[in-house]
């Protein structure tokens, strides 16, 4: 059934997407890209806790600023390692790709793009893991509680969009078309023989 | 060697032509390529504008990140305006607004006016 699916371009798992890739380095960016995917959604958990809350009555401002500057600084080191794990999966990705021909990396712009792109992404890490500290540490009374982690809560949705619009969305979308085409050619030619080894 | 050079492509051709004949992995990398020329650095423009705060946000922030609770921790407009590095009519402004809803309270000692939090 997947056939069908990456045929007709319908969202496919990387799992899937990766059966009908030859190319090493295609598996091996199929790879780095769920390990990305994987630590984004770690840290989404970290930050964003599932929360079970089964009180009759509203939280006041006071109790909700104590929680959320408890459980911040609880988990402060784990969401530090989740942010830097994000950064290092992101170069692996970036280091994937510059394994392309040179025409790609020089000519098409690719080498700029991800400079462009891992630049952003740092400089949103870098925000993030400030509103952290800034909350953990500096923040004492309420209000200030409050304001430091929406300016957490932002900075960290920012990154994630860019993060997700930038290098997982456009990545998937490539890997789709790349799977569709192999599978075509696949299709119309046959298996690879040593008189047509490339698709 | 003539003939050669006159049915030689010209070099945009020559490379849109390279584009176009990659294969694999490189296919793959050119279309990424293509798609975050598209979305580049306008998505993290849009998604990330600027935090702007109000001189009165500043003051108020000012005061309790040096824990001015009484005259000796006080601080007038002048020394306020020197650390926010803002004109002293601004925070003159800001600051009489901020005493009349009661958030900074006054105290004056000879020439010298001081604001600091008042206690809750």
């Amino acid at each position: 059934m997947s056939l069908i699916k990456v045929l007709r371009r319908e969202p496919v798992s990387l799992e899937e997407l990766s059966r009908f890739l030859r190319d090493e380095r295609c598996r091996l960016l199929v790879f780095r890209l769920k390990r990305l995917i994987s630590a984004l959604k770690r840290c989404d958990r970290l930050i964003n806790p599932s929360v079970e809350y089964d009180v009759n009555r509203g939280l006041d401002e006071y109790e909700v600023s104590n929680i959320l500057k408890r459980y911040y600084s609880w988990r402060r080191h784990e969401i530090g390692d989740a942010l830097n794990r994000i950064v290092e999966r992101v170069l692996l990705v970036a280091d994937c790709l510059s394994q392309a021909s040179p025409v790609v990396l020089e000519e098409a712009g690719l080498t700029k793009g991800l400079q462009e792109a891992y630049r952003a992404i740092l400089t949103l890490t870098e925000k993030t893991s400030e509103s952290l500290v800034s909350l953990c540490d500096s923040a004492r009374y309420p209000d200030e509680v409050m304001k430091a982690s929406a300016d957490l809560q932002t900075n960290w949705n920012t990154l994630k969009t860019t993060v997700r619009h930038l290098i997982i969305a456009p990545l998937k979308a490539s890997i789709t078309e790349e799977a569709r085409k192999q599978l075509i050619a696949k299709i119309l030619y046959g298996p690879r023989s040593p008189w047509r080894r490339f698709i | 060697m003539s003939e050669y050079r006159r049915f030689r492509p010209e070099p945009e051709e020559y490379l849109l032509s390279r584009l176009e004949s990659l294969v694999g992995f490189d296919r793959l990398a050119y279309h990424y390529s293509k798609l975050l020329s598209i979305t580049g650095s306008t998505t993290v423009k849009a998604v990330s504008p600027p935090i702007r705060r109000s001189t009165a946000d500043l003051i108020m922030q000012y005061l309790r990140k040096i824990g001015a609770a009484d005259f000796e921790s006080g601080k007038s407009t002048a020394e306020i305006a020197k650390a926010l590095k803002l004109k002293q009519p601004t925070i003159q402004k800001a600051i009489s607004d901020l005493v009349d809803r009661g958030a900074v309270k006054p105290e004056k000692r000879g020439r010298r006016i001081k604001y600091y939090l008042p206690k809750p």
